[in-house]
């Protein structure tokens, strides 16, 4: 499930513990998991760790080596974990790839995922140009108050399906879209182009105040997320709406919080939200 | 490849590529990558000052960046460049306009991460620009000129 606020969490914490080492070596265990560069990977022995950042729910490390600067971008997916070490066996058993590093706080970065559906993409300059252009739309942490209002008057579609758009808001997965959506009092498909600015502000708003907290909070440790030194993220004890259908609205309103099944489950209030 | 971006109508970062091969809009090229050298491009007014990749840098350097822009800017159009266009060069435009334009820097981040994707500011930044404002007041005090 890592969205926006848990790859923070992930790209900060990296910042801290191993910027600035040098990838002594590596070991792949399933190479089909670099989806792009596979023959590149030997260039990233001995390349020193220069800058992370999160793009999306993407985790990017530029790496320099000789005088030349390549990427090794980590997609989490909705299961992956990049972690210093496996606390347990069973963390060994889907690591598919292990940075051996010197000079960090830490001797090892690990890439684990259960499932296929992340991936580790080994790019140049033009290649993360390219890639980062397909994939990600503005930022919503950084997005200006005029490009999004611009951005809700130009699209016509469900406001919920344009929140978890990556290509047009990048970051925002189901659970923080759900929380958005509540506390701006919005019902998941309502259209975007037609809110009012005033709706639009507080969406605005309300998105920077509950990314920003998640990410103070660790993120939200919902099935098996954790930061890569094994803390569990807080902002699930904030969740108002995610997973809590039948549970009484946090607003006090006397109706109880409902949910809609779709290909992603919308939780919400049908008197706080209306439609 | 090139990969100039627009911060404002008359501001733009890019890449190596870009400042070996100034689009037409450009009146101005600011070079700032240590570890290459290009020929000034033919017709335009141009200056470099070197700073290094992924460095936190020298409060001197970067207030000889902010004045040379402060100076220029208001009639040119300029383009600011580094190798790849996302550290130094988005660093030094977040310098100018935190020093010379009065802009938060939480704020002038936000504007470079949102007209420039993958934006990475150059280490301890905030606390470079803090020094640089210190060397300008400093400059202003007695007297002299920016540049």
């Amino acid at each position: 499930m890592p969205e926006l606020p848990e790859a923070e969490v992930v790209a900060r914490q990296l910042r801290a513990r191993v910027l600035g080492a040098l990838v002594k070596d590596y070991w792949i265990g399933r190479p089909d998991i670099v989806r792009q560069g596979l023959s590149t990977l030997d260039w990233y022995r001995g390349s020193r760790l220069r800058a992370i950042e999160r793009r999306g729910k993407s985790i990017v490390l530029a790496l320099s080596h000789e005088g030349e600067v390549r990427y090794l971008v980590a997609e989490l997916g909705m299961t992956g974990l990049l972690f210093f070490r496996a606390p347990e066996e069973r963390y060994q058993k889907h690591t598919h790839l292990i940075l051996s590093l010197e000079g960090g706080l830490e001797p090892e970065l690990r890439y684990w995922n259960p499932r296929r559906f992340g991936r580790i993409y080994l790019l140049d300059d033009s290649g993360l140009e390219e890639f980062t252009g397909r994939r990600f739309g503005c930022d919503p942490l950084t997005v200006t108050w005029k490009e999004f209002r611009e951005l809700m008057e130009q699209r016509r579609g469900r406001l919920k399906a344009l929140l978890m758009h990556q290509q047009v808001i990048a970051g925002i997965g189901n659970i923080y879209a759900n929380e958005i959506l509540f506390r701006a009092g919005l019902h998941p498909y309502r259209i975007a182009s037609r809110l009012r600015a005033s709706a639009v502000r507080k969406l605005y708003d309300v998105m920077h105040e509950v990314l920003t907290q998640a990410i103070l909070d660790g993120g939200s440790s919902v099935r098996d997320f954790f930061a890569p030194d094994w803390t569990e993220g807080r902002y699930k004890r904030r969740h108002l709406v995610y997973n809590k259908a039948g549970f009484p609205c946090p607003n006090g309103c006397g109706k109880t919080i409902r949910r809609l099944v779709g290909e992603r489950s919308s939780f919400f209030c049908p008197a706080c939200q209306r439609r | 490849m090139a990969g100039m971006h627009y911060v404002t109508a008359a501001m733009m970062v890019g890449n190596l590529e870009d400042a070996r091969n100034p689009p037409a809009a450009v009146e101005a090229v600011l070079f700032l990558a240590a570890e290459h050298h290009i020929p000034p491009p033919a017709g335009l007014l141009y200056e470099r000052i070197p700073l290094g990749e992924f460095e936190e840098a020298d409060p001197a350097d970067v207030k000889k960046v902010v004045d040379w822009l402060e100076r220029y800017a208001p009639a040119y159009r300029v383009m600011v460049c580094c190798r790849a266009g996302m550290g130094r060069s988005v660093s030094m435009v977040i310098a100018y306009l935190c020093c010379a334009k009065g802009m938060g820097y939480v704020e002038a981040v936000d504007l470079l991460k949102s007209r420039r994707p993958g934006a990475t500011p150059l280490p301890n930044l905030e606390k470079t620009i803090e020094r640089v404002r210190v060397l300008r007041q400093g400059h202003e005090a007695r007297g002299e000129a920016g540049g």
